[in-house]
């Protein structure tokens, strides 16, 4: 690293002993540095790129002790113009980089041999064959001659430090700059090299001369030819410098360059004695010393041309053969010896060399190596980065396209963060992502490092600004040049041991003109996740500047300079672990709920996101949603909701159609107590659970094929018989059949259905709905029996004699009808009345305050009803009708009288009063007083009494002693199973329980099957399918203390207008479209724990966490304590480990 | 024994100390006045990848180890020492440390990490001489992970192949480190060293033992 990790006191830095003969240890790179130390160089810059950095680094390092200025300039180009700046003031230069910084050098370059240099001035540019950490490799040598640049390419470290000294000697004396050329095999082995003196520096100083500095085409037609002398003259110099060397003898050669010549020397150095062969090698490319090639091709019947990447010398080694008439047989890449990519390893040469020219030894068999799992390189565990693409793909989903950047966010490409759909070059990522959304118009992210911003992200930002490019454009600022070893950028605040102020990069992009500018922590999840969102909404080039230090070089730079000020907190997080009492635990699986779906991506990114989002998130919280607590069918409300939010509604109507029986009535008719629990409710509204399973429900109806097909159990051959055909007695049926028994479905209506289908009016659930509910459990092969009235045409003992055994659901029967004193109005029930359409008044008074009575009167409007007024006990908060029921009442014009009762009927309708409640919200009429106000008289023409249902007048007797039915007593039935005290009796919904909702009654269905099939089959058989627990009555924990950023009301449904509506029965509520349902989806704060979540592991991928004995592990080694897979891990099993070594978790058993 | 010339080929991943160690090797050889050449490839290698160094000492152009030519391999890693496996002699001597570190691709594909046990049966059918220890475990007994390099160099010092005193080799190590850890790191590298001259002198007297599994 550059400057910035200084130690006091420490020893002055090998490089800079002015001891001639010192033997060190040095990389090719150092050499270099070494060499440009002994040339008395007086300026070096650069920028830093493997294999080249570890020359401008070591020249930073010496440069205060030497007294010479060094920088990191912005990029390739503007160093390589420093340093001729340098030259032109007498001073030697030296400017290094890689293989790919000098193309974008290449305008000044291409000019620089006509102004030509004053001092000496060498350019550095690493090859990198092989590819080891560059997305090309590329033969530089061909820029050589294009360019009239002299070049020298090192054949090992030693060497490298002689050409830079000689390159410096060359560049001054033929006013030409010189490339040096190494290759990584030069640049990173180190070796012993010997020092020479280092040459005293004289003043710089800027001489005017324009003739000679200004090549406009006047004078540069003049420097034009100037330049063939210069390279005149540095022909001359290397014929002495001893940069090409001949040895050993005879017929049989190899003319060897760069790199490759060492592999030679070592191989010939074996095997000469055998068989005699001439060894020529060069480290100069250009200009080629032709005398010299000529002499040593004369003496040779057959050559070998050993050099890496392109046939370069091959090719002029010909061209001289046939301009000299020699008829030297010439091998290499173009007769096929060598290939045409990579470098070359010793092996490759011995076996060429073997089998072209017979000497050494033949080529030998290689043991195959076995497969080894692969160890690629990824984001360092802790890189504030990882979450910064983690939480961009979260936000703009799976189908956005990701142009991403060279450096370290390069290794964000692979999975699982998978950000990148090309890659090119440094600040490619936002021109590539603004050319890909102009011409497609599909979304696209751009993605720059901090260095690659300032090197060329600034006028690729500037042009799609510029255009108006629809473009989000993202700048992950970690402070530093991280991944070439931390060299310094604009943007790091650290120069030289000291603190200082870092360029802004907001400060530029506002000056670009971006209209959009956010600048965001991305190890706060929720704030980065927030500011990608708003991003996605914004139309053209919006900039989110992730702002983070790359943890790294903050311990290794910038903590110890800061820690002789701030000390360090005692009681901190030093990393995470995971609980494994919450990971991949699903929550319901306590109560054998647990889903047996598999995992998605889109359903993970749809938790993870949800988990995201929120602040608090460590509060406490229960392994159950509030939602799925309360929900009598204890559905994964989470579950779905992810799965819409993902996309995914096949897997959704999987979840909901296991659970529940009857989804497209409940998802119509449902009271919704999950609403009421939901945690959504503190931040803004609670999430519309219903409609969501709605959307999912009508999305499957309109498929071509029903994307949903259960598998019932093989039959087993035992036949039961269900009495009733009500929302209980369905669900037992549906259940029974998929558990393979044969069902016969008894009813007194000719149609199955019960309340479902006489209870509730056609414009809150249609009979074609329900149809479609029924057909499915019918296509199970439960049989169907109307007209079936048990204790009329129906007797239990001939169903248990045909049968093995009998689930009774026969509902709660008929309506309470109060007593009133005094002749009056008609008066009826208001299940009679939904049931009978002749009954219609133009007044109608509906007494009761729950969803029958609310119905009752919302049909009654529909009849012509004038005036509908409900009268009920309650509070108009605590009436026990669904809210939303009775807000549509009241559009549709139904008045409402709460805190009332009717006192008696008169002529003219009823006489109310208005009544006091002891106990608020309670249902038992008798808590409520008069108030003692004057009565009042209401005109009617019928009146409906609604206040719930009184047990079915049927009595029966089970020959245990015991009747049911005659009284509200359930004490002889198990509410758990179903169980009566007859072992083949059992029962459910009303029956079991007295009146309630439907999702209570289809639970009761479900418990009675369960409680059926384990006396008839035992546990083991029965669990395979369990049923929902019995609702828990109490308020769940709700995670108090948990907020979300992102403000988002509910989505509702269409309505039909209040004034058409009481027009006809047409359903009045709508179906969410599927925008909105996924933005309601993603509104979900999934408060329980998945058991299906591999959220970290496939998304995030942090190197810290492995798997062992299948479970999911944090090494405590590798993890730096960042925090953020705390912040989305689904279930809350990420905690912190503190410095005392003591956890902290919210839930029992850590 | 002491030879002329020893490949020593190094592997572990990115943060080890692979590529500090073979540049003190090298320092040591320079010290001794013995030719050498180290080799590192490197780049990635700080973010988790796999990472080698190569130290040729002895009459060497290059800094290559190539197919079965190292006389010593020193794994960081038993999976690396897998990986390397193919490029050790015949008469070669494998220093592993049996901690595993699990690559990231591999928890992301959930396959198993191969049985450390099998992995060191592998070398040895390859390699006469094995000696596999927990040399993290030893490293934190020092003192911390961080001299897991040390304990390393202790190994090497230990198996005797090092054609040079393995003293220029502990010097060179101690003028790398802090002053403050120098210490630390004589413990570290003793125990490396007893560990690896004791399994060598026992597989001399008859059995090929490996300490530590």
């Amino acid at each position: 690293m550059a400057r910035g990790a200084r130690r006091e006191n420490e020893t002055p830095h090998p490089l800079v002993r002015d001891e001639p003969g010192h033997v060190e240890l040095l990389l090719g790179n150092e050499a270099i540095a070494r060499g440009a130390i002994e040339a008395g160089v007086g300026f070096a810059c650069g920028y830093p790129g493997t294999p080249s950095s570890e020359v401008t680094d070591t020249l930073g390092r010496v440069a205060p002790a030497l007294g010479f200025p060094f920088e990191y300039s912005i990029n390739e180009k503007v160093a390589i113009e420093m340093a001729f700046a340098a030259s032109l003031s007498g001073a030697r230069s030296i400017v290094a980089m890689k293989h790919l910084g000098l193309m974008y050098a290449g305008d000044p370059l291409s000019t620089m041999p006509y102004v030509g240099t004053v001092a000496g001035m060498v350019i550095v540019s690493a090859g990198d064959p092989s590819l080891h950490t560059s997305p090309n490799e590329q033969d530089q040598r061909h820029l050589a001659e294009m360019l009239h640049i002299p070049m020298l390419d090192p054949r090992h470290p030693a060497e490298a430090l002689e050409a830079t000294r000689f390159a410096f000697e060359l560049s001054e004396r033929a006013h030409l700059p010189v490339i040096l050329r190494p290759t990584t095999r030069v640049c990173h082995t180190a070796a012993p090299v010997t020092f020479g003196p280092i040459r005293r520096r004289a003043a710089p100083r800027f001489e005017r001369s324009p003739q000679r500095l200004l090549p406009i085409p006047s004078n540069a037609r003049r420097m034009r030819v100037e330049i063939t002398e210069r390279l005149r003259i540095a022909r001359q110099m290397m014929d002495g410098s001893g940069l090409y060397l001949r040895k050993g003898g005879g017929t049989r050669g190899i003319i060897a360059m760069g790199a490759p010549a060492a592999i030679c020397d070592e191989l010939t150095d074996r095997f000469t004695d055998e068989r005699r062969v001439t060894l020529a090698s060069l480290a100069t490319v250009f200009p080629l010393p032709e005398d010299w090639l000529v002499e040593t091709l004369r003496g040779l019947e057959t050559v070998l041309v050993v050099e890496e990447l392109s046939p370069w010398l091959e090719d002029r080694l010909r061209a001289l053969c046939s301009l000299h008439g020699l008829s030297t047989q010439v091998l290499g890449k173009r007769t096929g010896h060598f290939p045409m990519a990579f470098e070359y390893e010793p092996p490759l040469v011995r076996d060429v060399l073997a089998t072209t020219l017979g000497i050494g030894d033949a080529p030998s068999p290689t043991r195959a190596a076995e497969p080894i799992a692969p160890r690629a390189p990824t984001l360092c565990a802790a890189c504030p980065h990882r979450a910064t693409f983690f939480a961009a793909r979260s936000v703009f989903g799976p189908d956005a396209l990701f142009f991403n950047d060279i450096g370290c966010y390069t290794l964000g490409v692979n999975p699982p963060l998978n950000a990148g759909e090309a890659l090119l070059a440094m600040g490619a990522g936002f021109s590539l992502a603004t050319g890909v959304a102009a011409i497609t118009g599909q979304r696209t992210v751009g993605f720059v490092g901090d260095s690659t911003f300032f090197h060329s992200g600034i006028p690729a930002l500037l042009n799609a600004i510029k255009g108006n490019a629809n473009v989000v454009a993202v700048v992950m600022d970690n402070q530093v040049t991280a991944m070439t070893g931390f060299q310094e950028s604009p943007g790091t605040a650290v120069d030289d041991g000291r603190l200082v102020p870092a360029a802004s990069i907001e400060a530029i992009v506002t000056a670009l003109g971006a209209k959009h500018i956010e600048i965001v922590d991305p190890n706060d999840l929720s704030a980065t996740m927030c500011a990608f969102g708003r991003a996605r909404d914004a139309t053209g080039v919006s900039v989110i500047v992730a702002r983070q230090v790359c943890p790294v070089f903050d311990t290794s730079v910038l903590v110890p300079i800061r820690s002789r000020k701030t000390p360090r907190p005692a009681d901190r997080i030093v990393s995470y672990r995971i609980d494994q009492q919450r990971c991949r635990h699903c929550g319901r699986e306590g109560c054998g709920q647990r889903c047996s779906q598999g995992v998605t991506l889109e359903y993970e990114r749809a938790i993870a996101r949800a988990r995201s989002l929120e602040r608090g998130h460590e509060a406490q919280r229960d392994p159950v949603a509030p939602c799925t607590q309360r929900c009598p069918l204890y559905l994964c409300i989470q579950g779905y909701a992810a799965h819409i939010a993902a996309g995914r509604y096949a897997d959704a109507l999987e979840l909901i159609t296991d659970g529940l029986p009857l989804p497209d009535s409940v998802c119509r008719v449902c009271h919704r107590p999950c609403e009421d629990v939901c945690v959504r409710a503190g931040i803004d509204e609670p999430v519309a659970i219903n409609d969501l399973k709605r959307f999912v429900m009508d999305w499957a109806a309109q498929q071509e094929t029903y994307p949903r097909q259960p598998t019932p159990e093989a039959a087993h051959g035992r036949t039961i018989a269900v009495v009733g055909a009500g929302p209980a007695g369905l669900a037992a049926a549906q259940s029974l059949a998929m558990r393979g028994y044969a069902v016969n479905l008894f009813d007194a209506a000719e149609k199955p259905g019960g309340l479902l289908r006489f209870g509730i009016p056609e414009y809150r659930l249609p009979s074609a709905v329900l149809d479609r509910d029924i057909a499915r459990i019918m296509h199970l092969g439960v049989r169907f029996r109307g007209g079936q009235r048990l204790g009329d045409n129906l007797e239990l003992a001939d169903l248990l004699s045909a049968h093995d055994a009998v689930v009774l659901a026969a509902g709660a029967g008929d309506d309470v009808l109060l007593e009133f004193d005094g002749d009056g109005p008609m008066l009826t029930s208001g299940l009679r009345f939904l049931a009978t359409d002749a009954l219609a008044a133009p007044n109608v008074i509906v007494i009761g305050g729950g969803n029958t009575a609310v119905d009752a009167a919302r049909t009654a409007r529909r009849r012509g009803a004038e005036r509908a007024v409900i009268v009920c006990l309650e509070d108009r908060d605590t009436m026990p009708a669904i809210a939303s029921e009775i807000e549509a009442a009241q559009e549709e014009g139904v008045e409402i009288l709460s805190a009332h009762r009717a006192v008696r009927l008169t002529p003219a309708g009823a006489d109310v009063e208005r009544v006091l409640c002891r106990r608020p919200g309670s249902r038992d009429p008798a808590d409520y007083t008069s108030a003692g106000d004057a009565e009042s008289g209401l005109t009617a023409q019928l009146v409906i009494v609604a206040v719930g249902q009184s047990r079915q007048p049927l009595a029966f007797g089970l020959g245990t002693g015991r009747t049911y039915g005659a009284a509200p007593d359930f004490s002889g039935i198990d509410p758990e199973t179903g169980a009566t005290e007859h072992p083949r009796v059992f029962a459910a919904g009303d029956l079991a329980s007295g009146a309630s909702y439907v999702t209570e009654a289809i639970a009761s269905g479900l418990r009675a099957a369960w409680g059926l099939d384990t006396a008839l089959r035992g546990r083991g058989a029965a669990d395979r399918r369990l049923p929902p627990p019995r609702a828990s009555r109490e308020t769940p924990c709700g995670r108090s203390g948990v907020t979300r950023p992102d403000r988002d009301g509910r989505h509702r449904p269409p309505e039909l207008e209040p004034r058409s509506r009481v027009n006809g029965f047409e359903e009045v509520t709508g179906t969410l479209s599927e925008a909105d349902a996924r933005r309601e989806a993603m509104r979900c704060m999934i408060c329980g724990h998945c058991g299906n979540c591999n959220a970290c592991l496939d998304l995030f991928g942090c190197p810290a966490f492995f798997v062992a004995d299948g479970r999911i592990e944090i090494d405590s080694q590798l993890c730096t304590a960042c925090g953020v897979c705390a912040q989305f891990c689904p279930n809350g099993a990420i905690v912190p480990v503190y410095d005392r070594g003591l956890a902290v978790t919210s839930t029992a058993g850590a | 024994m002491t030879m002329s010339r020893c490949n020593v080929l190094l592997a572990g991943i990115g943060g080890q100390g692979v590529l500090t160690l073979a540049r003190a090797i090298g320092t040591a050889a320079v010290a001794a006045g013995v030719p050498v050449r180290v080799g590192q490839i490197y780049g990635l290698s700080q973010r988790g990848g796999s990472v080698e160094a190569t130290v040729r000492v002895g009459v060497a152009q290059t800094a290559f180890v190539s197919a079965a030519e190292a006389d010593v391999l020193l794994a960081f890693e038993p999976l690396e020492a897998a990986r390397a496996l193919p490029r050790v002699s015949g008469d070669g001597i494998v220093l592993v440390n049996t901690r595993p570190i699990v690559p990231s691709g591999q928890t992301l594909r959930q396959s198993p990490y191969p049985d450390v046990a099998s992995i060191v049966e592998r070398l040895r059918l390859v390699a006469p001489h094995v000696v596999a220890v927990d040399a993290s475990a030893l490293a934190i007994h020092a003192a911390r992970l961080r001299l897991l390099g040390t304990v390393m160099a202790g190994l090497l010092a230990g198996s005797g192949r090092l054609p040079f005193d393995s003293e220029y080799l502990r010097s060179a190590i101690e003028g790398q480190a802090r002053s403050q850890t120098a210490d630390a790191h004589r413990v570290a590298w003793t125990l490396g060293l007893e560990v690896s001259s004791r399994a060598l002198a026992d597989a001399a007297a008859g059995s090929r033992i490996a300490t530590g599994m």
